[in-house]
């Protein structure tokens, strides 16, 4: 009970994001509808930019009442708050405004078999404009209450604060991205609709995906937080908020992966099954749960308007399972042993890519790309074990590992890595390369792209130990 | 020694895992590839 808003700036915290982050997740689909030509998802589509729209006015209101109470904090930027109240009328008004034009479109195409072609591209075309106001006015949000934590110097030997930065935007993906693929998803099943379904499994894939970069910006601004102690900033809060957030990172995992060997099966037997869609919705409904208690841990840290009188604090810097998983992987009799099984995965991961993306350069020509499909497993059964290794790992010495200069670049080119991964499992073109053809130009651009970016991780991590500033 | 030991548990418990997994995966979509 204690995630219900109980005060207009808790409320506007929450509701915001949906018609900002959330945007971006209903264009995704929307773009796939289209590109799909799938008219069941290109209707739900329209309903949820409408019911955006209509998020409009909450939104709008829960700002106005959050103002004031803004205005007693101290750190708080009252001109950023002015400006973000000015873009955010605009915003408003794009989201109303093409949220209403995609109803008139659904209304419109009720007794039609098709939506007007014109009127899809209108609301894409609206939907875009909203996306670019909202992305300014949700930046400016942002920081208002972050503005003293982000302009921060960075001290010598110190992790800088633009993780906390990166942290703080990153982080509404996976969950506000998981709550509109759990709609889709639904919606999916209900109407038995495999091109939706099979639209939903891909977003689970993706903030599966995400929730890796998410947990390590986390874990870089904690310690760009409390090294030097900032005021009001408290370890025992953050602590507490890690906890949830390992089991978050687990969780999208988990979903992510029963949702890509789902997909990686519909390749062969052209329909789902419906045990593992259950397990996925099961999965993903836990998920959100925790994702949820995982955000309102998270707002606690530098939100104190969210307080409530029955929230009970953490006070204790020691307490956690994360403070308790730091110190038994640090003893070497566990550190070794999941350093090795990463080593593993890491094998794996390369001999899979290597060979698919040689396939689709054009070696191994007598073989068809079917074939090589086949062995995506392996690769993805890799990328597993190393996100589970990885951040274990990660969790011995965090504050180190997130001050190397080479972490960066694997943890930049890891999702990039991991996505491109998706375009093998899901393009069709691909699909129909035989023996003896050449895949599309298209084709070889990502491989490409996949392995550089794989290359770069394995490479980025070997050099942890050596590379140091 | 001790290590040793947790390295081989370790390991044959998570790859071993995940070779069984990749057996059954691969035997439900046999049929449908011939």
């Amino acid at each position: 009970m204690h995630l219900i808003p109980e005060s207009w700036s808790h409320f506007h915290l929450l509701v915001s994001v949906f018609p900002s982050v959330g945007l971006i997740f209903a264009l995704g689909f929307y773009i796939a509808a289209l590109a799909t030509d799938n008219e069941t998802l290109k209707r739900a589509c329209l309903f949820v930019f409408g019911c955006l729209g209509v998020l409009a006015l909450p939104t709008y209101l829960s700002g106005h009442g959050a103002l004031p109470q803004l205005a007693d904090r101290p750190f708080t930027s009252q001109e950023q708050a002015h400006a973000h109240y000015l873009w955010s009328l605009a915003a408003i008004a794009a989201v109303v405004l093409s949220g209403l034009t995609a109803w008139v479109a659904l209304w419109r195409g009720q007794q039609r078999p098709k939506v007007s072609a014109a009127a899809l591209k209108a609301v894409l075309g609206l939907e875009a404009i909203t996306l670019v106001l909202m992305g300014a006015a949700a930046w400016i949000g942002w920081d208002i209450n972050h503005h003293r934590e982000f302009s921060l110097p960075t001290p010598d030997m110190g992790t800088p604060t633009v993780w906390a930065h990166i942290h703080v935007i990153l982080n509404h993906f996976p969950t506000v991205g998981f709550v509109f693929t759990l709609f889709f998803f639904c919606f999916g099943l209900i109407r038995r609709n495999e091109g939706m379904t099979r639209a939903a499994l891909t977003a689970f894939v993706i903030c599966g995906i995400l929730g890796a970069p998410t947990y390590v910006t986390g874990a870089a601004a904690m310690f760009s937080l409390t090294q030097p102690p900032l005021t009001g900033i408290s370890q025992a809060a953050i602590n507490a908020h890690r906890d949830w957030a390992l089991i978050s990172l687990f969780g999208l995992g988990a979903t992510g992966a029963v949702a890509w060997i789902e997909l990686w099966r519909y390749r062969y037997l052209r329909r789902f099954s419906r045990f593992s869609l259950n397990v996925v919705l099961v999965l993903a409904i836990v998920t959100l749960a925790v994702m949820a208690e995982t955000g309102h841990r998270g707002g606690q840290i530098n939100h104190p308007e969210i307080h409530v009188a029955g929230d009970v604090l953490r006070t204790d810097p020691t307490l956690g399972w994360s403070t308790v998983i730091e110190q038994l992987i640090n003893n070497v009799i566990w550190f070794v042993p999941w350093q090795t099984v990463h080593f593993f995965g890491y094998t794996l991961v390369f001999a899979t890519v290597l060979v698919v993306c040689l396939r689709i350069l054009g070696l191994f020509k007598s073989i068809p790309f079917s074939a090589v499909h086949r062995l995506l497993p392996l690769g993805v059964f890799g990328v597993i074990m190393n996100v589970f290794t990885g951040m274990l790992m990660l969790m011995a010495d965090t504050g180190r590992y997130v001050n190397e200069p080479s972490f960066w670049p694997k943890m930049f080119f890891l999702p990039i890595g991991a996505t491109a991964v998706l375009y093998f499992s899901l393009s069709e073109d691909l699909w129909k390369v035989k023996a003896g053809d050449d895949a599309t130009a298209g084709a070889k651009a990502v491989a490409v792209l996949v392995f550089a970016s794989w290359v770069i991780v394995i490479m980025g991590g070997r050099l942890l130990p050596y590379l140091t500033l | 020694m001790h290590v040793f030991l947790m390295v081989v548990a370790v390991s044959a418990c998570v790859v071993g895992g995940a070779f069984t997994a990749m057996f059954f995966l691969n035997r439900s979509v046999d049929e449908a590839d011939r």
